[in-house]
């Protein structure tokens, strides 16, 4: 029985197989063209690519080489110049002033940074009380007090000084 | 690969395998025809230039109908209805190549596939399976039992008796 299938099977595969599929209506030599064809048009897809990639390389290349030479950037040293002071005219006159003729500013506490300022509001009402007598003698009563006129070292010796009248005077 | 071999694989398998994709597609020549122009691309030819031609063949006929369903699936069914899939008649067995071609439609996909390679396409079952990416023994078992159905169908549509 499975002798008789076996060869049933063995003829339908032999019938089947004689069919012949339908004939092919593709031309040989339009297969042929076309193949040759798309093998160039994919040959020269490869130059054209690499063509393009180098093409924008070098673009780029420039584009980045103009930008570093064109000098777009701008950048700004300050520059500080120290004129120098003119010299005086007169040296000799402006330092004799100052060494014979004392200024009575200078008497006075210089600045509020030399100043102690409880000193000075301490100070001050008691000068403007007793008059100068009650001018401290610059010592020990505050740093910020300088009697600064060579030689006058307290407020008796200013009045007593011959250079008070002078000072006044001016 | 050079154009005479080139010529002479379509002469000689270009039916077999416009057949092959008649399965899927709906214009199975073209099909045919692309996968022709990729083997003539080929930088390398392949150790086995025919499976490398079915499964080719396969991959686009598969593709095709993709498309084809994709845009109008009663234009591809007609097409596929109207086309024939053998010559005729076959005068030693006079096995008709329409009950064959209904047959086989009604088959599953893969083993109508199995079945065509084989006695169509002239492949080893080695080489089916890798067309089909399946064992060797699984094409082999499907193909048995596609002949067996064929035969049993084939057996009931009786043939219209000779006018002589």
């Amino acid at each position: 029985m499975s002798q008789d299938s076996g060869d049933d099977l063995k003829a339908l595969e032999r019938a089947l197989g004689a069919l012949s599929p339908r004939p092919l209506r593709l031309s040989r030599d339009r297969v042929l063209f076309e193949a040759g064809q798309t093998r160039m048009r994919r040959h020269t897809r490869w130059w054209q690519a690499s063509t393009l990639v180098l093409g924008a390389l070098v673009a780029f290349l420039g584009w980045r080489f103009l930008a570093s030479t064109s000098g777009t950037t701008q950048v700004l040293v300050p520059i500080v110049v120290v004129e120098p002071v003119p010299a005086d005219p007169h040296p000799d006159a402006a330092a004799s002033a100052a060494t014979s003729e004392p200024e009575y500013g200078r008497l006075l506490p210089e600045t509020s940074h030399t100043l102690d300022r409880n000193a000075y509001g301490r100070v001050m009402p008691q000068v403007l009380r007793f008059g100068v007598d009650a001018w401290p003698t610059g010592v020990g009563i505050g740093s910020g007090f300088k009697a600064t006129p060579e030689g006058i070292t307290s407020a008796g010796d200013i009045r007593t000084d011959a250079s008070l009248g002078k000072l006044f005077r001016r | 690969m050079d154009p005479s071999t080139l010529g002479q694989l379509l002469e000689e398998h270009g039916p077999a395998l416009v057949l092959y994709a008649r399965q899927w597609a709906t214009a199975p020549e073209d099909v045919v025809q692309e996968a022709f122009v990729k083997l003539a691309c080929q930088r390398q030819t392949p150790v086995k230039v025919l499976p490398w031609l079915y499964r080719t063949v396969r991959n686009g006929a598969i593709s095709q109908r993709r498309s084809w369903t994709r845009r109008n699936r009663h234009e591809r069914a007609a097409a596929c209805l109207n086309e024939a899939w053998f010559s005729g008649e076959d005068a030693a067995t006079r096995l008709d190549g329409e009950a064959a071609a209904a047959a086989l439609k009604d088959l599953s996909e893969k083993t109508r596939e199995i079945i065509t390679l084989h006695l169509w396409g002239g492949l080893t079952f080695a080489e089916i399976s890798e067309v089909v990416r399946m064992p060797t023994t699984t094409a082999h078992r499907l193909y048995q039992g596609g002949l067996q159905a064929l035969r049993g169908r084939l057996n009931r549509c009786p043939r219209t008796p000779e006018t002589t």
